[in-house]
């Protein structure tokens, strides 16, 4: 049963063993040249290739649609370290760092103390100028401090169309990001906190969901 | 997609996406994680379509793809270009995959039952059968043929793969591919007609 049948032919079984690999246009030039030869004058190879073809377009069953997305999140998990990755990025910086002229490294190093120092200025005048006397007026709505605050990554082929439909289904709204991480932050209402985090959870398009409200309770 | 093309176009394909591949090889080995993500999503669909039609097992698929794809990332930089990057993330999935159907006692050669099965009448050629009938006949075909006679068909035909390089992903000489291709055709030849002289 397992006996391969010997043709008479050597190069005739040799030829008609690529044919798989002909039909499928992966042979070398040179071996597709000695097929093409051979084939012009063999009516049973010619059979062969109908056969090869045949079975090329029927491509079987379809494979199940799969999630890539939720795949890799749960690869992801498994992958090394960030420690690993952090260090490789911190060694870039420093080799770049170490490759600068010592005039441009005093300028970038005197660049952010510069920044923090106007800034500083900056939130001195604005605490003074919003400064407005107790009872002076109410809030016609709850503060954006009441809210409930969740962290989310959304899958990177989630389109705004579906972030937005994500957004709406679980009542939350994005009040910052995305953050280098590709993170958000969301608000949500605190008494629709629980119910919108399970919602999101539900969600293919949400790789990761992590509420903040823990760490503000400390 | 590859089919169709004239072979000087294909081959300018498969070598710009082997470049494409090396150079994202190149930037996981940097601890580029973005990289690393774009090539697990650019094989994901190729490779769960070789593991699903190798193990015939789709619950252990995205097992054995992370599987797979882990050794990729512990492995980057032992890449030495000796082989394009798809043979040796191939290589790597066709070892895992035969792990994973030993590890459930499925028989890695051919079964005894199923070539019972195909002895049977209904496997018989059928001249009249109908395209999606012959699809059907054939899928269930293939799946009774043996894991390494499967992983030789899905190769060659739906993965475009040479048999140098299947050579190679299987870790076998290349004797072994046309021969296992030669018992995996012979068992399939009998569910297609044969084609009549006129159409040649």
């Amino acid at each position: 049963m397992t006996a391969r049948i010997v043709s008479l032919d050597p190069s005739h079984q040799r030829l008609q063993d690529m044919l798989p690999w002909f039909v499928m246009g992966t042979l070398d030039d040179d071996e597709r040249v000695l097929v093409e030869q051979h084939v012009s004058g063999c009516a049973s190879c010619r059979r062969e290739i109908v056969w090869h073809e045949q079975l090329r377009d029927a491509n079987l069953a379809q494979p199940l649609e799969r999630d890539a997305g939720r795949a890799f999140a749960a690869l992801r998990e498994r992958l090394p370290g960030r420690g690993v990755e952090s260090a490789s990025w911190v060694a870039n910086l420093v080799e770049w760092w170490q490759s600068q002229q010592t005039w441009l490294r005093w300028t970038l190093a005197l660049q952010p103390l510069a920044i923090a120092a106007l800034a500083g200025a900056l939130l001195m005048v604005s605490t003074r100028a919003m400064h407005v006397p107790e009872g002076a007026f109410h809030a016609l709505a709850r503060s954006a401090d009441a809210s409930a605050r969740l962290v989310v990554v959304f899958s990177p082929q989630a389109t705004q169309a579906e972030m937005r439909r994500v957004l709406l289904a679980s009542g939350a709204r994005i009040v910052d990001g995305p953050t280098a991480a590709d993170a958000y932050v969301l608000a949500v209402a605190p008494d629709r906190a629980e119910q919108a985090e399970r919602q999101l959870r539900t969600e293919h398009s949400v790789l990761l969901i992590q509420s903040l409200e823990a760490e503000r309770a400390h | 997609m590859l089919r169709g093309f004239t072979k000087p176009v294909q081959d300018e394909a498969r070598a710009s996406s082997n470049t494409t591949d090396i150079a994202l090889i190149e930037r996981v080995v940097a601890g580029d994680p973005r990289a690393f993500e774009t090539l697990y999503r650019g094989y994901f669909p190729r490779l769960t379509r070789f593991l699903e039609r190798m193990t015939r097992r789709p619950a252990l698929v995205e097992e054995i793809l992370n599987d797979t794809m882990l050794v990729v990332a512990h492995n980057s930089h032992k890449f030495n270009r000796a082989s394009k990057v798809s043979t040796w993330i191939f290589a790597i999935a066709y070892r895992k995959a035969l792990k994973a159907l030993r590890d459930v006692d499925d028989p890695v050669e051919m079964d005894p039952a199923a070539e019972d099965l195909l002895g049977r009448d209904e496997y018989e050629p059928k001249d009249a059968l109908m395209q999606l009938q012959l699809r059907r006949v054939l899928g269930e075909a293939v799946e009774a043929l043996s894991a390494n006679h499967r992983a030789v068909i899905e190769l060659t035909y739906f993965q475009g793969a040479s048999y140098r390089e299947i050579a190679q992903i299987m870790d076998c000489p290349i004797e072994t591919v046309k021969t296992r291709m030669f018992h995996a055709r012979r068992r399939l030849k009998a569910l297609l007609p044969e084609p009549s002289e006129d159409l040649l």
